[in-house]
């Protein structure tokens, strides 16, 4: 039996024997891939255990990418072929349906990274394991999902019986169609495998961290970052400003590439040196993120007050530096494995997606905030009002930025990760010209790729409007958008 | 892992490279390291590789394990879409 077929009859036999352990079934397989065997989380029958106690996280990790290539040919193969009616894949619209093939858009995407002849992919799977969650988590759904649908009929009989009869059916009806990539899986595993070690300097790599640490980022007009497949970011100088004040950062923590971090700050307009205060705050915090430890991402506790104390410390060097002549507001989130600490000075802001709600989690600290929750005596607001808040005369008035020596750090937060699908952070160049609206349905109805630079876009092009009030000028000032996406 | 390398170059001048990613391989026996100075041609950033061994550079020796290091300077790189090329020193 091979190593793969191995891995597939421990996990079968370990669902026989414990069915609920289906949801865990993905975690299982991504923490082997990436730490090696963890044999007692397999099942207690002796049988299944010995066919993986010898196994690698090479070994899982060529499971993973063989059983992507299976489902992908077998769809493939049955979309082409019209032999198939005396199997249970009957080439009819039901053979398609998402209940066989779930979250097949994902497997497709992997793909081309896979069968990428310039990628190899256990190089990239291992160096990007957000990637990988996601393959494991589509071929899980898959194969072990005891819940399937087959001619308009729910099957909710054992897991394991859906499993084996249609890893059967996958293998036979796909090895032809299958046979170039797994050929290709085998080559980039004869390059991988003599790899003793590798260590990836990803300060360097990161376009948007380098740009940060030497200054160019605030030189140009126009940038877009993104990393992972997971962390996005545009900016804009806009129409109207001379200079780009505003500064973002996207990064991955440099020993775990889970644990991420990003931020937005915004130079305050009016005062000298807007640019160099927001480069110098997000500069000096991306550089106290890379120093932390890594399993922080596992043990955050703490971290929101050092998050918090650390950015006390840069708003005191700031204000040395520059004489009190400068000032930024910062929005910065980090992400670890179970929560994200954000903390929000001035009025740059942070949203959440989650399904079809989009929620404002932090609180502008501005004049026209101020009167609105002070003239509505309730501290959170409709959408509608903070619509109205960038109408308001005082709306661009800071009432807190870094910069100045009576900053307070008013928002902690901590919020859990399962609380959304999107992160976005901004600078009020976006949320000045956009509805809240507009943020949810562009966030909702953008590819990934795409949303910030949408997102920018929208506010360098379109003119916020509101009856009795003079209209917000599309590009009045620097925008700029991060976004982490968490959600598959 | 030190972010910067300093190399002379065929001229004998000295040149501070920042590292991409070093790695080490069990049929060769070798380290290799790839850097970069961020100079771009034809808006691709042009990157170097050597083997490293002992605080010395050398250049690599043959066409197969030329090929990994672009495989691997590919698969690291991919998903901040930038383009970075290998350059022969």
């Amino acid at each position: 039996m091979s190593k793969v077929s191995d891995i597939d009859y421990a996990l079968t036999e370990t669902l026989k024997a414990h069915p609920y352990l289906i949801n865990q079934i993905p975690s299982i397989i991504y923490e082997n891939t990436l730490n090696g065997v963890i044999i007692t989380q397999f099942t207690r029958q002796n049988q299944a255990r010995t066919h993986i106690q010898n196994l690698t996280s090479q070994d899982f990790l060529e499971y993973i990418l063989n059983q992507a290539v299976i489902i992908y040919s077998s769809k493939n193969h049955l979309i082409e072929s019209s032999l198939l009616s005396n199997t249970m894949f009957k080439p009819n619209a039901e053979v398609y349906n998402d209940s066989l093939f779930p979250e097949f858009d994902i497997i497709e995407q992997e793909m081309t990274l896979i069968t990428n002849p310039e990628i190899n992919a256990f190089l990239y799977y291992k160096s990007n394991p957000n990637h990988l969650y996601y393959l494991i988590h589509a071929i899980s759904k898959t194969l072990y999902n005891p819940k399937w649908y087959y001619d308009g009929q729910e099957y909710t009989s054992t897991l394991a019986s859906k499993g084996e009869q249609f890893r059967h059916q996958l293998n036979e009806i796909s090895l032809t169609y299958a046979r170039p990539y797994l050929d290709k899986i085998a080559q980039d595993a004869s390059i991988i495998k003599p790899i003793v070690s590798i260590s990836i300097n990803y300060e360097n790599i990161n376009r948007c961290l380098r740009e940060v640490i030497n200054g160019t980022q605030i030189q140009y007009e126009h940038n877009s970052y993104r990393l992972d497949g997971t962390l996005f970011a545009t900016q804009d100088i806009g129409k109207r400003k001379p200079n780009q004040e505003d500064s973002v950062i996207i990064m991955l923590h440099p020993s775990n590439n889970q644990f991420k971090f990003l931020a937005v700050a915004d130079g305050v307009g009016g005062l000298a040196d807007g640019e160099a205060a927001s480069n110098y705050i997000i500069k000096e915090i991306s550089q106290w993120f890379i120093t932390i430890p890594g399993d922080t991402y596992y043990f955050p506790d703490g971290l929101l007050e050092s998050f918090a104390k650390q950015l006390e410390l840069i708003n005191e060097s700031l204000i040395l530096k520059y004489n009190q002549r400068v000032g930024s507001t910062f929005v910065g989130a980090i992400v670890c494995q179970d929560q994200t600490f954000i903390i929000n000075i001035g009025d740059s802001r942070a949203y959440t997606l989650k399904d079809n709600q989009l929620s404002l989690i932090t609180s502008d600290e501005s004049l026209s905030w101020y009167h609105m929750i002070t003239n509505l005596n309730k501290p959170i607001l409709k959408d509608k009002e903070i619509d109205n808040l960038r109408f308001a005369k005082d709306n661009n008035v800071l009432i807190n930025c870094m910069g100045n020596p009576k900053m307070n750090i008013n928002q902690k937060i901590m919020i859990p990760n399962d609380s959304y699908d999107q992160l976005l952070l901004f600078s009020d160049g976006v949320t000045d010209l956009l509805s809240q609206h507009d943020i949810k349905i562009i966030a909702q109805n953008t590819p990934r790729e795409e949303i910030t630079r949408a997102l920018v876009n929208k506010a360098l092009t379109t003119d916020a409007q509101k009856i009795g009030h003079t209209p917000i000028l599309a590009g009045k000032d620097n925008a700029t958008t991060a976004l982490y996406v968490r959600k598959i | 892992m030190n972010n910067k390398i300093i190399i002379k170059n065929a001229q004998g001048k000295e040149q501070t490279y920042d590292i991409l990613f070093s790695f080490e391989s069990a049929n060769t026996h070798k380290n290799y390291i790839v850097y970069t100075d961020f100079t771009k041609e034809n808006n691709i950033i042009k990157c170097y590789a050597s083997i490293y061994e002992n605080g010395q550079v050398s250049p690599i020796d043959t066409e197969a394990e030329n090929q990994i290091v672009i495989t691997m300077l590919n698969t690291i790189t991919e998903s901040t879409k930038i383009k970075y090329r290998l350059m022969n020193q």
